[in-house]
């Protein structure tokens, strides 16, 4: 008998020496290696091909045209009583920025479906959170349409679908509204811009590129409304610059205050950083590695388009776009952002991925919107993708996971700790002076 | 028989001789009793002497007399005769009743047996008590691509997981403590988390009925009671189960050159020696070896097993069966067959005629992977399994390889298709039965494996166990079970803690 | 006389018991009493055994008795004789007793063993018993009885009870004596578990021995497949 106690006592002892120290019991040094590289959030990366990105005075411009509709060309879809439409078809000067980014997380809150956004007709994609969406580089967008956040906020000025608007409507409300902001900040405007002034007629109330009007006018002043357009865009990324969230119970939980957050919120992470393996996509402080992949979704929703096939549609686009970060409109033309970017069959069907800061509160989800809450977006990766109807190859990445119940509800418990403070309300609503 | 000529021999010397000469040959049976008469009645007093009449009628009288005492002795004789036979007859027909009796309640027995089925429902209770250190699982993620480096960029760092998640079982039934970080093997049934628990292991049951004398029916069924998280709206969260392990018939061949056996539906596997003694009660130790995954499985099919020689020590097993004999808590086998090559497997083994027996066995399976709807993808493996029981000592020890060629598709990472599994692993459990109710045994077992899924997961398991541990056993019924598991991980792969220390308390019914 | 006539039988069908049995039966046999106390003979010999065409070189475990020999009324063996139980085995396999004798079936495993039989000459379950312990069963019929084990089919062993004391079981070289047989015409039986059995007359002179080479053909493939005490198959592969 004494001696079983011996043999047994024995082999604990020999048992008993390991070097695995847990972080609070639950991660080991390396995990927690991993989980450390995704916070805190510093600041937003600086974009060398906006040299105003940090400056002020094009911040406070920035401010206020986000919240400016006067440049909105007319609407192609007006209010039927349920859409949330923005006005009567034909109006103009209805559509802001802030018309599909608003509330705390500055998010579509009006339209109606809401997986996609009414401006001036449906854009088929889920507006996305302005918040903390500095943080993306280089590509923006879903799709990656562009290389620099100045770039995409102008974008959509003379989208159709968006604020089917001019350059030079723009120039105009901004001459008119915002001259001295922009003055400050970018230098002088000509004078021309006024519609009363005698050479008035150099600058059309509306034309851009393509347009018989814009055609029309001098290359000098072509130019000048154009930079007026590329200030806009940089005075915005320069406001969106701001727009930062910080300190969510997950940053204060790595920071060292273990009970910030709750013990499923910390079985979520480490599902995030271990088994689900959400972090080899969702990494950094802004919870994205920038890049495109394939997670087999097949697109669905009232007006997405099925036919859309992610990056790849977008690389003749941005290599040729006029304002790209290699474009003369750009403040560093040798980020070398574009080199090696060429139209991949291996790009079909990839995504950006989306950073998952706040993402409890940006619902619906994907690009689609066509997950309602975190739960369906979690169940999607735990079947490892959708079978069939998307485009290309799923990523190999993309695999079932086989969560349980529990592991499901854990990671988003986690997600929800991912939410950071609000932003200060001044930033968040017109500036009143 | 013999005594009426003793009797005759006194007769002869008694003083009515004269008179039994007289009577010439007449029986000899009448003198005895006619001298008996004599003595015992006294002789008259002579009276004045007789006339010759008188004399004369005395004589025939006696002459009558005798007569009548001869006839009375003849009736006497005939019925003693008869009572002897008669007692003769009782005690042969006694014994006959006896002998009835005897041969009534074996039939009887027999009958009881036969119709119209006898049946009979067994099982056990496996309740006990563990501990697995660390998170209680097995494996551990390779984070940051340290160790192997070579899965950088190919799939998640927490996807190459080290060690072996099947090294942490705590039952009979190969449950581990948790599975952890585990991707293959998902089902959690105990999901401890490495905290120490007591735990209802199972309640099996055991149905079996003989039809007749040729026909075995069993089923076997672990009811196995798990947590349920009520607070769950979802309410799915594991729970109860229920764990049909063996639903087979099984005919008993009435051949006479061999024994034959042929089985079907849910049937023991053939491959290796574990599979016979992996229930709780059969089972030495609390836990299975690291091979019994791939030997264990009761996989869906046809099994003959037939027994040659005169001394029945050469067995030839085969089968034919839906899937291979993995244990389909691994996560890699399932009883439904997803293609149409069926795994067909055998086993060849002699036994020796050293102590209750020394078996020697020699195990092939092959067939198309399982899972895979491929018949093009094959999946194989051979053993070699000895099995020595002599004076209490109990050796059994087996070597298993093996492989599931896996797939893939042109541009995929390896194995992304169909996942690849190459093994090698071996055990040996050295019981010996120290005493009627005492068995201390120790283990040793290893297993070499690369079980890879593309961009899915990969494990790489190289590790060696040492389980010593101590089997009490209280009457026919009821036996405790304790086990220490040292475990260790081999090559590159780092320590962690995942040892185990495992009690179980079996009581049968 | 026992009905059975003829030098040589064919090899019988029926079992042995019920042959036994039927001994017991006709025993009480009616001999002249002339030859009551004459001096006795003996019969003596080798039995060969052939398994498929070789001759076996164990010759072994072959049961030789005279059948038929008046007053022949076995004494039960005075101490009992043995069946052990080691290493999951019967030993020895084959035991011979005279009626009335007991015999003792101890367990020198280390686990468990049940030892019962169906047969209809002993019909016992001695239930499970342990290590170092013994049961005994007395056997009161002539015949055989087959003795198994409920927990471990690979455990079979025979007892053959017989009712006189004319029998001897060979050794390995198959020779076998039969002394003090009073002098007459019998019955030689010469039977083996597995196999056909030999039955033929026998004259036994006064104060003399009979030789007779006997020639058994062993069963090639022994049937031996039994069901546990309660008439179920064992189950699964133990």
């Amino acid at each position: 008998m004494s001696k079983r106690v011996a043999l047994l006592g024995g082999v604990v002892l020999a048992a008993a020496c390991s070097d695995e120290e847990l972080v609070d019991g639950i991660f080991t040094q390396q995990q927690w290696v991993q989980i450390q590289e995704l916070s805190p959030l510093p600041e937003p990366p600086l974009d060398p091909t906006n040299r105003y990105q940090r400056d002020p005075l094009a911040a406070a411009l920035g401010h206020r045209l986000f919240f400016e509709a006067a440049y909105a060309g007319p609407l192609q879809v007006g209010d039927d009583g349920r859409n949330g439409g923005l006005g009567m078809p034909g109006d103009t000067g209805k559509i802001a920025c802030a018309s599909c980014h608003e509330g705390p997380w500055l998010i579509d809150l009006r339209t109606n479906p809401n997986n996609v956004s009414l401006g001036a007709n449906i854009i088929p994609r889920n507006a996305a959170s302005m918040v903390n969406v500095a943080y993306y580089s280089p590509w923006i967008e879903n799709d990656g349409l562009l290389d620099s956040l100045w770039s995409e906020a102008m974008v959509d000025v003379e989208f159709d679908l968006g604020f089917n608007s001019s350059r030079l409507r723009l120039a105009h409300v901004i001459y008119e509204r915002h001259r001295e902001g922009y003055e400050a900040a970018f230098g002088s405007l000509d004078p021309a811009l006024d519609p009363t002034h005698a050479e008035a007629a150099r600058f059309p109330a509306d034309a851009r590129p393509g347009s018989p009007e814009w055609d029309a006018m001098t290359p000098e002043d072509q130019d000048h409304v154009t930079e007026i357009f590329v200030n806009f865009g940089k005075a915005l990324h320069a406001y969106l610059d701001r727009l930062v969230s910080r300190d969510a119970p997950f940053d204060r939980y790595v920071a060292g205050e273990t009970d910030a957050m709750s013990p499923a919120a910390k079985r979520g992470l480490q599902l995030f950083v271990g088994k689900a393996a959400c972090v080899e996509c969702h990494a950094t402080p802004h919870f994205s590695d920038d890049d495109f992949h394939n997670t087999g979704l097949a697109a669905t929703g009232p007006f997405i388009s099925t036919e859309e096939q992610g990056r790849y549609d977008r690389i003749d686009f941005l290599l040729a776009h006029e304002f790209n970060s290699s474009s003369r409109w750009s403040d560093d033309r040798s980020t070398g952002r574009l080199d090696g970017v060429v139209k991949d069959e291996a790009l079909i069907g990839t995504w950006r991925t989306k950073g998952l800061r706040h993402v409890a509160e940006t619902a619906p989800y994907m690009h689609s919107g066509q997950f309602a809450t975190l739960e369906e977006v979690v169940e999607f990766y735990d079947q490892g993708g959708h079978d069939e109807g998307f485009h290309g190859t799923k990523d190999e990445i993309i695999q079932p996971l086989n969560l349980t119940t529990d592991e499901k509800a854990d990671l988003v418990e986690f997600l929800a700790s991912l939410t950071g403070r609000e932003l200060p309300p001044e930033l968040l609503r017109e500036p009143s002076d | 028989m013999i005594s009426p000529w003793l009797v005759a021999v006194a007769a002869s010397c008694g003083p009515a001789a004269d008179e039994a000469e007289a009577h010439g040959d007449q029986a000899p049976e009448s003198e005895p009793s006619q001298t008996e008469g004599q003595h015992a009645e006294p002789d008259p007093a002579p009276s004045p002497a007789p006339s010759q009449v008188q004399l004369d009628r005395i004589e025939v009288r006696l002459g009558a007399l005798a007569a009548d005492n001869e006839r009375l002795r003849q009736d006497n004789e005939r019925l003693r005769q008869d009572n002897e036979r008669l007692r003769a007859e009782g005690e042969r027909i006694d014994q006959r009743v006896e002998s009835l009796e005897h041969q009534q309640r074996a039939s009887q027995q027999r009958l009881d047996g036969m119709l119209p089925l006898t049946g009979r429902l067994g099982g056990y209770l496996d309740v006990g008590a563990f501990w697995a250190a660390g998170n209680g699982s097995g494996v551990r993620p390779d984070t940051g691509h340290v160790v192997f480096p070579q899965y950088d960029g190919v799939l998640p760092d927490s996807w190459v997981l080290m060690g072996d998640p099947l090294s942490t079982q705590v039952n009979a039934r190969g449950d581990p403590a948790d599975t952890g970080d585990s991707l293959a093997v998902v089902f959690d049934p105990i999901d401890s988390g490495g905290k120490s628990s007591f735990i209802a292991n199972a309640l099996n049951l055991d149905v079996t009925t003989g039809v007749g004398d040729h026909l075995f029916i069993e089923g076997l069924v672990d009811l196995i009671p798990r947590s349920r998280d009520v607070s769950n709206q979802d309410g799915v969260f594991l729970g109860d189960y229920v764990d049909v392990k063996l639903a087979y018939l099984d005919y008993l061949v009435p051949t006479k050159r061999f024994e034959l056996d042929l089985y079907a539906g849910k049937i023991d596997p053939v491959f290796g020696y574990e599979y016979r003694v992996q229930e709780s009660p059969d089972r030495i130790s609390v836990t299975p070896s690291l091979a019994c995954r791939y030997t264990c499985g009761r996989p869906l099919g046809v099994k003959a097993r037939a027994k040659f020689l005169a001394s029945r020590a050469l067995v030839l097993a085969t089968s034919v069966t839906n899937g291979s004999s993995f244990r389909e808590g691994f996560g890699f086998s399932n009883e439904t067959d997803t293609n149409h090559f069926k795994t067909v497997a055998g086993r060849l083994s002699y036994r020796f005629d050293v102590g209750a027996g020394l078996e020697l066995g020699a195990s092939g399976q092959i067939g198309a992977q399982d899972l895979q709807p491929d018949d093009g993808v094959y999946q194989w493996q051979y053993g070699f399994d000895l099995h020595l029981d002599v004076r209490g000592v109990d050796l059994a020890a087996e070597l298993v390889i093996g492989r599931a060629d896996g797939a893939t598709a042109p541009g995929e990472v390896e194995c992304g298709s169909a996942p690849c599994l190459d093994f090698k692993t071996a055990y040996g459990l050295l019981g010996y039965r120290a005493l009627n109710w005492l068995m201390p045994y120790v283990r040793v077992d290893w297993r070499d494996a690369l079980h890879r899924h593309g961009a899915g997961f990969v494990y790489v398991s190289e590790l060696v166990r040492v389980t010593p541990g101590v089997r009490f056993e209280l009457g026919t019924h009821v036996a405790i079970k304790a086990e220490y598991t040292v475990n260790r991980e081999l090559g590159p792969i780092p320590q962690f803690d995942n040892d185990v220390l495992s009690t179980s308390v079996v009581a049968q019914f | 006389m026992p009905p059975t006539a003829g030098s040589r039988h064919p090899p019988s069908t029926r079992v042995l018991r019920s042959t036994l049995a039927t001994m017991a039966l006709l025993g009480v046999v009616l001999v002249p009493d002339t030859l009551v106390a004459v001096a006795p003979g003996s019969v003596s010999g080798h039995v060969t055994i052939k398994r498929g065409r070789r001759d076996k070189k164990d010759r072994s475990n072959v049961l030789i008795l005279v059948r038929g020999v008046p007053d022949s009324r076995p004494e039960p063996l005075a101490e009992p004789t043995v069946v052990d139980q080691t290493d999951k085995t019967f030993n020895p396999r084959l035991t011979v007793v005279p009626v009335g004798s007991t015999v003792d079936f101890p367990n020198n495993d280390r686990v468990f063993h049940n030892v019962f039989s169906v047969s209809r000459p002993a019909t016992f379950d001695l239930g499970l018993y342990k290590s170092g312990t013994s049961k005994s069963v007395t056997f009161e019929q002539p015949g055989v009885v087959d003795v198994y084990c409920n927990i471990h089919p690979e455990m079979a062993a025979k007892v053959v009870v017989v009712d006189t004391e004319h029998y001897v079981v060979t050794g390995p070289d198959g020779a076998f004596t039969l002394d003090g047989i009073p002098p007459g015409t019998y019955t030689l039986v010469a039977w083996q578990a597995h196999g056909e059995r030999y039955e033929g007359w026998v004259e036994v002179g006064a104060g003399k021995t009979t030789t007779l080479d006997i020639e058994l053909r062993e069963e090639r493939w022994p049937h031996d497949r039994h069901t546990r005490k309660d008439g179920t198959p064992y189950g699964r592969y133990k």
